[in-house]
């Protein structure tokens, strides 16, 4: 995984730029710790969450999680304003960052300086003349370095700063950022080589978007035009028997499989994506959401390894598990036992004709009573110690294919005559390394 | 970045290592003094963590290990904390376990890594004695306070001598 290049609000602790440190973490959920997605206001207490994560939290405990406050769902609206900051300052982060890292590598006389620009960070809007006044002094100063530049250029795409930079009487187009004289814009609006987010519609918000960042959102929206979604009522799952959730579940057109409790739950997350997802500037088109739901399914619904496994319980059974487990277990131990035999059988084939030759060995063992058995096997040998020596660098590849497990690992099961169990998609959250097993048996198979 | 919308509303154990990952690094470049903690596994749902006894109790100098447990539904249930290191205290058992509200029905998902362990050491401090594991340490807890210590030094055990 490439999990440790998380961005986070401690980036900023050691730059030229300390104090964004809280500034970003004020821009953050308290429950995620990520930037606001659809950040939502508790109308009853004032506190700001991600609208799935306040859902979630609601529904486990009803309670606002910053101060306890009683909260229902009807009380969350959405909190467009922090809404637009986060959108603002994510765009701004990596160059700003970028600046604030270099600066604080390079020599560090120069604070005054980077307290103003913090400054036009902080109060982009309307800070036009501190703008002009801070770039004067860095020119008086002598100091040209690029960055100090860049803060106008990306951060601030909304047209209302354009004119700054640019000779009386040029603008630049909304949408493709290209100057052009302003009697021109409107005919080139009309073939603007960007179209795709001027066929979004909505005026207002694809000039605030144009930049790279708008390419995702304007995507989504060419999928589905915008059908504004309705928030699903919450069900009072005590009046509802089997039968009839089921077939509330169907309507959804959400998976029905599993007992009462897993389509509860199912239930309650996709009303959380579903709601959360109301509260959006730009819905996702219920694929999507279906998507994350599957997502959810493999990691904390139906499809997950159960939570008890990681968590060794205290009353944990170890005879009750090995009992139950026995098959499998006298399973693998058999197998593993049939590979070291046919490496041992290998290893005295190849002492036995080690004078005829270096190929001898091979041919040898086509030359088997069983060749067809035997080559295989060594082969599978082969390929794992191959794949041992690869693996330290390749751990993803092999996660990669631990994931495409259901369709391969049925393909094992039936090749390698080992498994004598039914199901093979139970067998992988069992063992911890399924990805193993799967890579040299599949590509034994391949072999042959 | 573009990461982060993407694979946020999954409800998935990635996003209980990302917001784990956000509190080690938390932890790390703001260290509390007398509190530490550290991931034992590479999917971050599992740590260890230490806590120093307050001075001024009968717990100071001393330095207690504890294990703490996430599930996939971190934060939005609180994570399993066990101390490691035998303890006398009123609201511990004798298998490490630990009776504190905010690890039941007052914990809340804004809480973190760090307030755990900041309430824990507080708690040190200032038992919970209507509603004891031990109740002998309750007991002895408001009344014979030198007794006490000496329980307490007798049950705690140094992290070198429990690795062993």
């Amino acid at each position: 995984m490439n999990s440790f290049d998380v961005p986070d609000s401690t980036d900023w602790s050691r730059t030229a730029l300390p104090l964004f440190e809280p500034l970003e973490a004020s821009l953050r959920c308290e429950v995620c710790k990520e930037f606001y997605v659809n950040p939502v206001i508790t109308t009853s207490c004032s506190h700001t969450f991600c609208s799935i994560c306040i859902r979630r939290c609601l529904s486990t405990d009803g309670r606002c999680p910053a101060c306890k406050t009683n909260v229902s769902t009807h009380q969350l609206l959405p909190n467009i304003a922090v809404r637009d900051l986060v959108k603002h300052f994510e765009e701004a982060r990596p160059k700003a960052l970028d600046l604030a890292r270099r600066e604080h590598n390079a020599d560090q006389p120069n604070n005054k300086r980077k307290l103003d620009e913090s400054d036009i960070e902080q109060n982009d809007l309307g800070s036009r003349t501190r703008l002009r006044r801070t770039r004067t002094r860095i020119i008086a100063d002598g100091l040209q370095r690029d960055p100090i530049e860049v803060p106008d250029s990306e951060g601030e795409d909304d047209g209302a700063y354009v004119p700054d930079h640019l000779p009386e009487g040029v603008v630049r187009c909304p949408i493709c950022q290209t100057p052009m004289k302003e009697e021109q814009v409107f005919s080139h609006l009309e073939d603007c080589p960007s179209e795709v987010s001027q066929s979004a519609g909505n005026g207002r918000q694809t000039r605030s978007t144009t930049n790279n960042a708008s390419s995702r959102s304007t995507q989504r929206r060419q999928n589905e035009p915008s059908p504004t979604p309705t928030r699903l009522p919450q069900l009072n799952y005590h009046l509802l028997k089997d039968v009839a959730l089921k077939k509330k579940l169907q309507e959804l057109g959400i998976p029905t499989w599993g007992k009462s409790q897993l389509l509860i739950r199912r239930h309650t997350e996709w009303l959380h994506l579903w709601n959360s997802n109301c509260d959006s500037e730009n819905p996702r088109p219920k694929k999507q959401l279906l998507q994350d739901l599957e997502n959810w399914e493999r990691t904390s619904g139906g499809r997950a390894a159960s939570t008890e496994s990681k968590i060794m319980q205290k009353d944990f059974n170890g005879q009750m598990h090995a009992s139950v487990h026995k098959d499998q277990f006298s399973a693998l131990i058999e197998s593993a036992r049939k590979k070291r035999e046919a490496v041992e059988q290998d290893q005295t084939q190849g002492e036995a004709h080690s004078t005829t030759g270096e190929d001898s060995a091979e041919q040898q063992s086509e030359l088997q009573s069983k060749p067809y058995e035997g080559n295989n096997e060594a082969l599978a040998t082969i390929r794992e110690k191959v794949a041992a020596v690869n693996r330290s660098g390749s751990t993803l590849a092999s996660l990669e294919a631990g994931a495409t497990s259901p369709t391969t690992l049925a393909r094992t099961a039936t090749s390698s005559h080992l498994n004598p169990f039914g199901s093979p998609s139970k067998i992988v959250p069992m063992f911890e390394m399924p990805a193993e097993p799967v890579v040299d048996a599949e590509s034994s198979t391949t072999f042959q | 970045m573009a990461l982060s919308a993407g694979t946020r509303s999954n409800g998935g154990s990635a996003n209980v290592a990302q917001r784990l990952q956000k509190e080690l690094m938390d932890i790390m470049t703001h260290p509390t003094p007398g509190i530490s903690a550290f991931p034992v596994d590479e999917n971050m749902t599992s740590w260890a963590a230490t806590i120093d006894g307050p001075a001024d109790t009968p717990y100071a100098g001393l330095t207690f290990k504890l294990s703490m447990e996430f599930a996939t539904t971190y934060p939005y249930t609180a994570p399993t904390v066990l101390f490691k290191t035998p303890i006398y205290h009123p609201n511990v058992d004798f298998s490490g376990r630990i009776c504190l509200d905010i690890l039941k029905e007052k914990w809340a998902a804004t809480m973190s890594v760090s307030s755990v362990l900041l309430s824990l050491q507080s708690l040190l401090g200032e038992p919970n004695n209507s509603s004891p594991l031990n109740g002998q340490a309750a007991e002895l807890w408001d009344k014979d306070m030198v007794e006490y210590k000496r329980l307490v030094i007798a049950r705690h055990k140094n992290p070198e001598e429990l690795e062993t």
